[in-house]
């Protein structure tokens, strides 16, 4: 017997394993990252490697140095930047609730700050 | 925490990073000044402070670093890929020791320094490039503000 063999049928696609984005917390470990990030290898930091998106976003990871080998608090913690910001984020951290909470506790300040200016005294401190 | 009045003085920038909370670790320099004349440089720089514990884990505070006698100062050519043009912040930086190895240029000029330099090179993260620092000692005081 002769086995016809016709077009191959069509494979299903493998679905692609997602990555990280801000709306999601912060992996342990850039491996966990998903298919989208990719190290920078050309990114000379010497305490740090740079994971780069298609989109252009940046993540910094920083692995912590074992208990009282680092330069201090943070160089003992793994954490995180992003989009070259000054920011630390822990693993686990959401990138976006963060940085929110950051921006709100700023313009908090800084109403707080000049409202109790109406109180005359307060206005005996030059700053902030 | 230290005052704004204290000062350290003639130490190598290794002595001086042991006594910040963080070292140079996500610091950023504001402005540099080089004094021919007097032999030194001045870097105007943020510390960061906190731990991650802390209440305000970003908090820093201002600084100056004071090298004399300079016997050298270079910083490598930005990277283009990256964005290195001064937007007016600060420029993030990180501390690190100046070993053999770590670039050749720099290994042919380390045994022409005179005996007492102490080394140091800060990872310039706009411009992925390294400033180079050599020196007799540094000597680093507080500023008054509160930088968060």
């Amino acid at each position: 017997m002769i086995a016809v063999s016709g077009p191959p049928a069509p494979q299903p696609e493998t679905p692609k394993p997602p990555s990280w984005d801000p709306k999601k917390p912060l992996p342990g470990d850039p491996k966990d990252l998903g298919p989208d990030w990719q190290r920078d290898p050309g990114h000379k930091a010497p305490n740090d490697e740079r994971y780069v998106n298609p989109n252009g976003d940046k993540l910094d990871w920083h692995k912590g140095k074992p208990k009282g080998t680092g330069k201090g608090y943070w160089d003992e913690h793994d954490h995180w930047h992003w989009n070259e910001r000054k920011w630390h984020f822990r693993p686990g951290d959401t990138v976006k609730n963060v940085a929110t909470a950051i921006a709100v506790g700023v313009v908090v300040y800084w109403v707080v700050s000049e409202a109790s200016r109406l109180f005359p005294p307060r206005n005996l401190v030059p700053v902030p | 925490m230290t005052g704004p009045s204290q000062k350290w003085c003639k130490m190598t920038f290794e002595e001086l990073e042991q006594k910040l909370p963080n070292g140079f670790h996500d610091a950023a320099i504001r402005k540099i000044q080089l004094d021919f004349m007097g032999r030194s440089v001045e870097i105007e720089m943020d510390i960061l402070m906190a731990g991650p514990d802390d209440p305000d884990p970003e908090l820093c505070r201002a600084g100056k670093l004071r090298m004399a006698p300079i016997y050298l100062l270079f910083i490598e050519p930005p990277d283009p890929r990256y964005s290195f043009i001064p937007d007016g912040e600060s420029l993030k930086v990180d501390g690190d020791s100046v070993k053999v190895g770590q670039n050749a240029e720099v290994d042919r000029l380390l045994p022409t320094l005179p005996q007492n330099a102490t080394t140091y090179r800060f990872f310039l993260e706009k411009w992925n490039a390294f400033l180079y620092l050599a020196g007799g000692g540094v000597e680093f005081f507080w500023e008054a503000d509160q930088v968060s």
